[in-house]
Formats: C-alpha cells, structure tokens, sequence
C-alpha cells in the first residue's frame, strides 16, 4: 500500500470522527481527536511493514467513529438519546415558524416547549438555543414597540422596524441551526432532508418577494384576430400590453399584467378601453394589485400605472410592493419607469 | 430470571463504572501514553471492545483533575503526550479500592456459599 493511500484512510476516520464529535465544546473535540491521532501514529509506528490489513485493523480495534462519538456524550453527561419526530417538529417551529405566522411568537413558543420537553439536548443547550433566544428577541421586540411608537414618523423608525422583524426571525433561524447542529449525526440523513426542505419550501418563497422584478410592454393589435397595430405618428387603435413581473426568472415568479385599449389622433395618444389589471400568482407568491390607472399628460401622452404587491405563500410578513409604469408619446415610443 | 441480552448490558455498565479506576490504577504504577496505556487495558481480557472509547475517558478524568498530561519527546517519531495521575487522582483511586474490596467479598461470600 502506498503511504499517500493509508494517509488518506486515516484522514477519512478523523474526519468522520471529527463530525460525529460536533457537539462537543470545541476544545474538548480538539484534544479528543488530537488524542486518536497519536494514538494511530503510535500504532504505526510499531508495524514493520504497514499493509493495508494492518492499518485497518488498528483503526477497528479503535471502533467506529459514532461509538468513540457517543462514549464521549456520555463521558461528558451529554444526552445520548436519538432525536426523534419531536425533536424535528421542534427545529421546524423554532426554524421557520416565525416566517409562517410572523404576527405573534406563538410556533416559535411551542417549539421551545418541545425543546423543553426533549431528553435529545442538554440542559445548557436548551439554555443556549432555546430560553435565552426566546428571552432576547422578546426583550428586543418589546423594546423596539415602545420605541416605534414615540420615533414614528422618524428615520429611525424605520431602523426599529427592521430590528423588529430581523429578531423576529433571524434570532429563532440561528437558534435551530444552533439546536440541529448539536443533534448532528444522531438525526438521520433523511430526516435532515426533510427538514432542510420543509425549510427552502417557507424561506425561498419569502427571498424571491425581494428579487429584482422585469417590466415589458409593447402595442399590438386590437381587434379580430389579422388586425394590425397601428402605425406610430399616423391615427389609428390598438391595445397596449404590458408585464410587470416579481422574481423574474424564478419558478416562483409572479406578474402583474396590464391592458389598455389606446388609440392615436395624429397629436395625442387616448384612452378607449381599459385598464384592465389582472394579477398572476404563482405556487410561491400571491401577487395583488393595489392601483391600476391611466392619466393623460399635458403634452399629449399617456401615462400607465400599476401599483402591485408579491407576498410570499409561505411567509405573509413577507410582502414587497413595486410601482410600474409606462408612457405612451404620441409618436408612438413606449418608456419604462420603476 | 434476567435475559442474556441484558446480562451483556449489565456487564457493560459494570465495566463502565469500574474502567476510570483501572485507568487510574495503571497510572498510579507509572506514567503513561495513550497508545501505551490503551494496550495495556487492551491485554486484560474483557476490558475493552473499542480502544478508542479509552480517550474520552481520558479526557474526562483531565478534565476532572484526576489526571495530567504532559509531553516527552519519543525515540521513535514524534513527542508523545503522557498521563500522569495527580493527588486528587489518587485519593479517588483509594476511595475506589476499599469500596471494591467490600463489595467483591460481600458478592464473592453471597455467590459461593450464600448464608
């Protein structure tokens, strides 16, 4: 066997014992797998001739990496015990139950009762990832009302506004990414699938309201089907199609699409049907309008406006509203605002 | 009558409960590293299935102040990190050794001769 190879066998049992060993304080996993490290070289050193058998049999005379792993939990009275459906249901609601239900800690609240409730985390986890989040981010939260309320109107109304929902949401995400890391390996494979797709399943929707959004718009006929459009600077109808999309790109985009019947005079641009506003929700976003109207300018043009929002699904307080619009020359150029 | 599976528990958590004083034992002789120490619990039968649980044992009684590690440097390859048992090791090592000796005649006298 090549030296280059039982390199790499060690460094594969180290590593594996070093993820087993997360939730371990830190200086204890650096000393435990700096232990096992000595210990094979050690052993090493010892063999005449190192052959491949030989090398594994030191590292199964060490045992497996999950039962050093699990000796250490109970040497350092950690829990030991396999997380189960609570334990997932309890990272759910702490992970994401404040982007589902943002209005009151209530999801959050039962979550930490599971946690409670749990023999899968230590009682200082419990405190770290589960009362002292809770306790802060209400302390924040209670804190930032009673200051909104006196600061509304001003600028920093609007810093109280945003530190208001970042705990809400931010301090329980990091408090069951803390909790899920010290259940590491001992929750299986497929329950972390789950959970992290439970989870992309509330938050995407909840990013792409804040993804940059398209506008198009074009005039075409309007008419029986083999009408044409009309001619720019020559008098004639036709209808204005326009698109002002969320998420552009993303499954999960939504749009907001706008139709006006217009109609050219020779030195402006009217109105004759219209406008008709329609929104297009997606699987992830529920788009809605809020204003929809056509002005005519002085200059003899004409001005389309929609205002619209795109909530997420999943995550209500998750709401982003965009103002669109177009104007119409009389010679027939179309410009793009918002 | 308690079943065979549980008995391999049973004997699983006697050897849990007694390893950290025959770690303590082995270096109460002389100081030890941990490969050295490893195959030494490893020779008595029975003692050890995994010898890599050994370490966080160690660790633990570090952590404890039953033991302390220093570095020397080897004749062969790198320094070596030692264990040494300090006082406090000791006096828990002693504590140990009489309750074992109660405890081993009481069962020993129970077994083979009963009252």
């Amino acid at each position: 066997m090549t030296a280059v190879h039982a390199d790499q066998i060690i460094a594969g049992y180290l590593k594996r014992l070093e993820s087993e060993l997360a939730a371990l304080p830190s200086e204890r996993r650096k000393e435990l797998t700096a232990q096992i490290e000595e210990h094979i070289s050690s052993a090493r050193a010892e063999l005449v001739d190192e052959t491949d058998a030989e090398l594994l049999t030191i590292l199964d005379r060490l045992g497996e990496p999950d039962e050093i792993a699990n000796e250490a939990r109970t040497r350092f009275n950690l829990p030991t015990s396999a997380p189960g459906p609570l334990e997932i249901l309890a990272l759910l609601l702490i992970g994401v139950g404040q982007v589902i239900f943002p209005f009151l800690p209530v999801l959050w609240l039962i979550g930490v009762g599971l946690v409670w409730r749990s023999p899968a985390w230590s009682a200082a986890e419990k405190r770290r990832g589960a009362y002292l989040p809770l306790v802060v981010a209400i302390g924040i939260i209670v804190v930032a009302a009673l200051a909104g309320g006196v600061a509304r109107g001003h600028v920093l109304f609007f810093g109280l506004f945003l530190a208001f929902y970042g705990t809400g949401i931010l301090i329980p995400a990091g408090a069951a990414v803390y909790l899920g890391s010290r259940l590491g390996r001992r929750l299986r494979p497929l329950a972390w699938v789950g959970i992290a797709l439970v989870a992309l399943m509330v938050y995407l929707p909840a990013v792409a309201t804040f993804l940059p959004g398209r506008t198009s718009g074009f005039i075409g006929a309007d008419g029986p089907p083999g009408s044409v459009a009309p001619i720019a600077g020559r008098p004639g109808c036709g209808g204005f199609y326009g698109t002002a999309e969320f998420a552009t790109a993303t499954p999960l985009t939504a749009s907001l699409p706008v139709s006006v019947g217009v109609c050219f005079d020779g030195n402006r641009v009217t109105k004759r049907w219209g406008p008709d506003c329609s929104p297009e929700s997606s699987a992830g976003l529920i788009a809605t309008v809020q204003s929809c109207q056509v002005v005519s300018e002085p200059d003899g043009s004409l001005m389309i406006s929609v205002v619209g929002s795109a909530a997420a699904l999943t995550a209500p307080a998750f709401r982003h509203s965009r103002g669109y619009s177009w104007r119409i020359t009389p010679d027939g150029k179309i410009m793009q605002f918002g | 009558m308690v079943p065979a599976e549980d008995r391999t528990g049973l004997v699983a958590q006697m050897r849990r409960g007694s390893l950290e004083y025959c770690v303590l034992a082995l270096l109460a002789t002389r100081q030890r590293y941990g490969f050295e120490l490893v195959q030494n619990l490893a020779e008595v039968d029975g003692m050890v299935t995994s010898e890599g649980t050994i370490y966080p044992l160690l660790t633990r009684l570090r952590k404890d102040g039953a033991v302390e590690t220093f570095w020397l440097e080897s004749t062969s390859g790198p320094p070596r990190r030692y264990y040494r048992i300090t006082p406090a090791g000791l006096t828990a090592l002693e504590g140990f050794r009489s309750e074992w000796k109660r405890f081993r005649s009481a069962v020993d006298q129970l077994l083979e001769g009963g009252t």
